[in-house]
């Protein structure tokens, strides 16, 4: 296999102190970078698995039939692909009781307690109704996770203490694969990294995969002999149901739907990801340092452990121990018992918030008192700190990992901000104030909400990038990022079910809702791009209101209507609900976010009754936020075949398409005359909950960046723009469809050409 | 808890080995429950959650014996003999055997019937209570030579999601269920026999003058038991739904994922000897004739992805 020693590796120890080495050749100056020393073939297939990382899977690819994500950066995502998760990015797992103590994993395919929320065609699964068994988990940073395969097992073993002989109230143990000591996941559940990314392609993603190289002695250490627990827990709940297997699913793609080729270059990123290089440090560090190794943390979070490549500073013996009541879930994976966790790695520490397998903690200092267990003498210790020994002690942490700040952001210090006329930039050139306003709106859209500053009480996204990051800040957010929205057909008659919006997480300690019984349909609703809200806003209504023909008056079979709002002409939203940018920015704070402004601010925002006071965003927050979208630029044309796309435009315009889709709207080349139109089929497939609307009308989608913005219609039904064509294009767009479906392939490639250069 | 990994690598097994292969796998239906009058009559019920089943045979040749239409997944068997057996479902079901043929005595209840004991052709115990397929809690019931009628339970019984099992032990016959109840008596009238723990309890045996008790959940736990109290002999990794006495001072335990384990020594020493077993479907039942065949069955009762099927494992009984 290609996982090979790195033969340039300094072997340089750690010696006694509870701080890193910063001269280890593992470290990286910038995230994303691989360990030092690799070959150029390794490299090679490095790069290549950072786009596998990074790739969208598709249906047609093998997305579903459920999923969580849709890609692996999807969940591993702070600060670059292959980092943490953020709270929005949360999962669960749930089992059944029968009621006899049989518990039944009523996760994905009912081979994985792994809980997800979409489904291909469906839109979204219901949770089981007998679902007894609720457990949270929070994606891992896996920086530096590859390093950890080095470790030999005698490595590990020798700090066990099942049966805490020396009586110093801390009994790790080691958990098993296959009857070889697990090192990945927060339960220690899993050997091989092959395993481990297998598993969460297969859970989260619905992505089918055939085994490498499964076959543990072949890892990159080898492993001590297979232990009388090789026949003990063969896998029982392992990351892949049958490690040594490969996984099939039952969706219209062939298995496997990821290559052997791509998995492994896939596992050769994540071998190789390297860790963040710690700070200097400095007089606080060194501190806190001593004060880690005097209050205990360092007896279960081992500052180093030796390796093939020597000293491995996670911060971590890798064994899974008891940590109180309080984290006991009813999962159990082998060995490790409901209440056992991994001693999670630190390093890169802040990288990770939120903290905790479950992200139960916002901060660092909540997560060392949520300790409990064999952690709670370490935790007494701490809380008897003044509290500048415990700034000390967070200060050495955070300087594990090297990066700031602990709030989660997008946007780096030292990122080069996107000028006038480029992807994600202003509309026109902004300095002075207005820049400075500009970008702290930019970084108000980017920052992360914890709980602490009113996220939730239910939340879609815990922040505005979340759901508008592709290709850039602002843009579109893919198909795992829909809102789930739902209701009841009964007879041909529409029946509300209260909220149409099931709310995808909710704060920890809560449990989502799920889905009423009664829910006939279930429809997504796939976040837009809001790249050029600012001359969508500048549009006048009057030029608007000019296009309407709501009685179809001129006869082509086009009625558009606009939709008055307060007043006002709406034109944001798949329904054309929202009529400013500024009120945009207010509805999706408090519907995706759970955020509230002041009410004197927009009409489209409200309270919450989560503990945070409302308003959660202040006043300037919100004014600034509100000036970052009525300055946003928009998408950038990308020209790839002129001829095609020239061709294309033709069948556009003849087709009819123009009709809706208008070239230019008040001078803006926005694709869309942004009124309502009927044209989605399939009434019944949908939910009418807005008074005075057919469910089958939506709003002109514009289509300039309509390239980043796959899979497509807002249900993102179509995978692609032909597609979207065929699929979403009825009614008043009956004959458009019809002049499209009579193109050739040739002429349909030409027309997506077309497209996908706006 | 205990911590488990010293004892388990501690196999100094002194009594002779116990080695299960696979005889029999149904692919339509799991097999929940095993039990028979004699070594050449033995009967095994599961079946799918729609229609339950049942098998009669021994070693590697079973019949099939037709379950009246239905009659939804059967836990559990047991009888005084050949012609006096009684099988026991979900959603009340309740099956008589005369010898010759299975007649339909199901209670008009949601609750599931999870263990049966027959201490006489006119004194049977059934237990049961919430299950996946309805039910409002624990339940028990008798039948005489009138017919079946209802067991007034109190608390904490009353307050269990469900009794599991029920067996006699010495003169006693004992009920045992959710979050550590246990009850002893016969007729109407039963007492609470302290637990000491909050696990479920979910199997019982006589065994040794006493009980031999497995629960939990998650992991497993086994208990001998008198009228006085509970004594742990051995905590595992798996949750445990199987046991019977092995004649030789040892049990065989049984759980999720294959998981199968003797007891040697019990209430002695209590070494606890993983077995290697031939797959990982849930074990749910063990039973043992001495100087015969030891049998355990079970499936992919923990598996909400398509049909049960089932698994029949077969031991010399050492």
């Amino acid at each position: 296999m290609r996982v090979t020693t790195p033969l340039l590796l300094a072997l340089i120890g750690c010696g006694g102190s509870a701080l890193p080495d910063r001269d280890l050749h593992i470290w990286a100056d910038a995230p994303g970078d691989p360990i030092a020393g690799l070959d150029a073939e390794t490299l090679a297939l490095y790069e290549r698995g950072r786009e596998v990382m990074a790739r969208s899977f598709s249906e047609p690819e093998g997305l579903g039939p459920t999923f969580n994500a849709d890609s692996c950066a999807g969940c591993h995502q702070f600060p670059v692909a292959g980092g943490s998760g953020p709270r929005y990015r949360d999962f669960f797992l749930v089992r059944a009781d029968r009621g006899d103590g049989v518990l039944v994993d009523v996760g994905t395919n009912g081979e994985s307690p792994v809980r997800n929320l979409y489904a291909v065609g469906d839109g979204h699964i219901a949770e089981p109704a007998n679902a007894s068994v609720y457990a949270r988990r929070n994606a891992p940073n896996a920086m530096g996770i590859g390093l950890l395969a080095f470790v030999p097992e005698s490595e590990i073993l020798k700090r066990e203490d099942v049966d805490d002989r020396n009586g110093d109230g801390i009994s790790g143990k080691a958990n098993y694969e296959a009857g070889h000591i697990g090192r990945f996941g927060v339960k220690s559940q899993a050997t091989s990294l092959e395993s481990f990314n297998r598993g969460a392609f297969f859970n989260q993603m619905g992505i089918t995969t055939d085994p490498l190289f499964y076959s543990f002695p072949d890892q990159p250490v080898a492993s001590v002999s297979p232990t009388l627990l090789d026949y003990l827990v063969p896998s029982a709940y392992a990351q892949v149901a049958a490690a040594d297997e490969p996984t099939v699913d039952d969706d219209d793609a062939p298995d496997p739907e990821l290559s052997n080729e791509d998995q492994e270059a896939l596992l050769v990123f994540s071998t190789y990801l390297a860790p963040l290089r710690p700070r200097e440090p400095g007089d606080a560090e060194k501190a806190g340092a001593k004060l880690f190794k005097k209050v205990g943390c360092a007896d279960c979070h081992v500052p180093a452990l030796d390796s093939t490549i020597g000293p491995i500073p996670a911060y971590s013996d890798l064994l899974v121990h008891d940590m109180g009541p309080d984290f006991a879930d009813d999962i159990t994976v082998a060995l490790a018992d409901p209440s056992e966790f991994r001693t999670a790695p630190l390093w890169n520490l802040s990288l990770h918030g939120p903290f905790l397998h479950d992200g139960r903690a916002e901060t660092i200092h909540d997560a060392i008192l949520m300790h409990g267990g064999e952690g709670e003498t370490s935790r007494d210790a701490y809380a008897e700190l003044s509290a500048d020994e415990q700034a000390q002690v967070h200060d050495f942490l955070v300087g594990l990992g090297g990066w700031d700040p602990e709030h989660h952001v997008l946007i780096q210090p030292d990122d080069v901000v996107p000028a006038a006329g480029e992807n994600g930039g202003p509309a026109r050139t902004l300095a002075g104030a207005e820049l400075e306003l500009w970008l702290q709106g930019r970084a108000i859209f980017d920052e992360t909400v914890t709980v602490d500053e009113g996220l939730g009480p239910a939340f879609n996204a815990d922040s505005c990038r979340a759901c508008h990051q592709d290709p850039v800040l602002g843009g579109a957010g893919g198909i795992d990022t829909s809102v789930i929205r739902f209701g009841s057909w009964v007879e041909g008659t529409y029946v509300g079910l209260g909220s149409p919006v099931l709310p995808r997480m909710v704060v920890p300690g809560e449990r989502p809702p799920r889905l009423p019984d009664e829910t006939t349909v279930v429809e997504l609703r796939q976040p837009p791009t809001v790249l050029g809200t600012a001359e969508l806003d500048a549009i006048s209504d009057v030029a608007i209101l000019a296009n309407e023909d709501p009685d179809d008056l001129d006869g082509d079979g086009i009625s558009g209507r606009a939709r008055l709002v307060n007043g006002m002409v709406g034109r944001y939203g798949w329904k054309a609900q929202v009529p400013t940018a500024a009120d945009f920015a207010a509805d999706a704070l408090l519907n995706e976010v759970g955020r509230t402004i002041d009410g004197s601010l927009s009409p489209f925002t409200g309270t919450d009754d989560d503990d945070h006071p409302d308003p959660e965003l202040d006043e300037a927050g919100y004014e600034a936020l509100a000036f970052f979208l009525q300055n946003l630029g928009r998408p950038v044309p990308v020209s790839e075949d002129a001829a095609a796309e020239a061709a294309g435009e033709v069948h556009f315009l003849a087709a009819g398409c123009d009709s809706c889709h208008l070239p230019a709207l008040d001078g803006v080349p926005a694709y869309s005359d942004l009124l309502l139109h009927d044209v989605a089929p399939n009434r019944e497939a949908l939910v009418d909950q807005e008074p005075g609307l057919l469910p089958t009308e939506f709003r002109t989608p514009p289509l300039w960046g309509v390239r980043d913005t796959a899979p497509y219609l807002h249900n993102g039904s179509a995978s692609n723009l032909v597609d979207a064509v065929l699929l979403g294009h009825f009614g008043e767009a009956d004959a458009a469809r019809a002049y499209v479906e009579g193109l050739s392939e040739s002429e349909r490639a030409e027309l997506t050409a077309f497209l996908r250069s706006l | 808890m205990a911590r488990l990994l010293p004892a388990l690598l501690l196999l100094t097994a002194c009594n002779p080995p116990l080695r299960f292969e696979e005889v029999w796998n149904e692919e339509d239906g799991a097999l929940v429950s095993i039990w028979g009058p004699s070594p050449d009559e033995v009967w095994t019920v599961g079946g799918q959650i729609e229609q339950g089943a049942a098998w009669r045979g021994s070693g590697e040749d079973w019949e099939a014996i037709e379950v009246p239409q239905g009659v939804g997944l059967l836990n559990w068997v047991h009888g005084t003999g050949p012609d006096d057996l009684w099988l026991g479902g979900i959603q009340g079901a309740l099956l008589h055997w005369d010898g010759s043929a299975l007649t339909d005595e199901s209670l008009d209840v949601p609750e599931a019937i999870w263990g049966l004991y027959a201490d006489a052709s006119d004194e049977v115990y059934a237990v049961g209570g919430t299950s996946a397929w309805g039910g409002e809690g624990a339940r028990a019931w008798r039948r005489d030579a009138t017919g079946w009628s209802e067991i007034s339970l109190s608390s904490p019984a009353s307050d269990a999601s469900s009794l599991f099992k029920t067996t006699r032990i010495g003169d006693d016959i004992w009920l045992i269920g959710g979050a550590g109840v246990a009850l002893a008596g016969r007729g109407d009238s039963f007492t609470s026999v302290p637990s000491g723990t909050a696990e479920d309890l979910v199997t019982v045996t006589a065994f040794d003058g006493g009980a031999l008790i497995v629960g939990g959940r998650i992991t497993g736990t086994a208990w001998t038991a008198t009228t006085e109290g509970f004594t742990e002999v051995a905590r595992t990794p798996a949750g445990l739904f199987g046991v019977t006495d092995l004649f030789d001072g040892s049990a065989l335990v049984s759980g999720v994922r294959g998981y199968a384990a003797r007891i040697h020594d019990v209430g002695g020493d209590n070494e606890l000897e993983q077995l290697d077993t031939p797959n990982e479907l849930l074990l749910h039942a063990v039973y043992a004739f001495p100087d015969d065949l030891t049998y355990a069955v079970g499936g992919n009762l923990d598996s909400s992805s398509g049909p049960y099927r089932g698994t029949l494992l077969m031991a010399r009984t050492p």
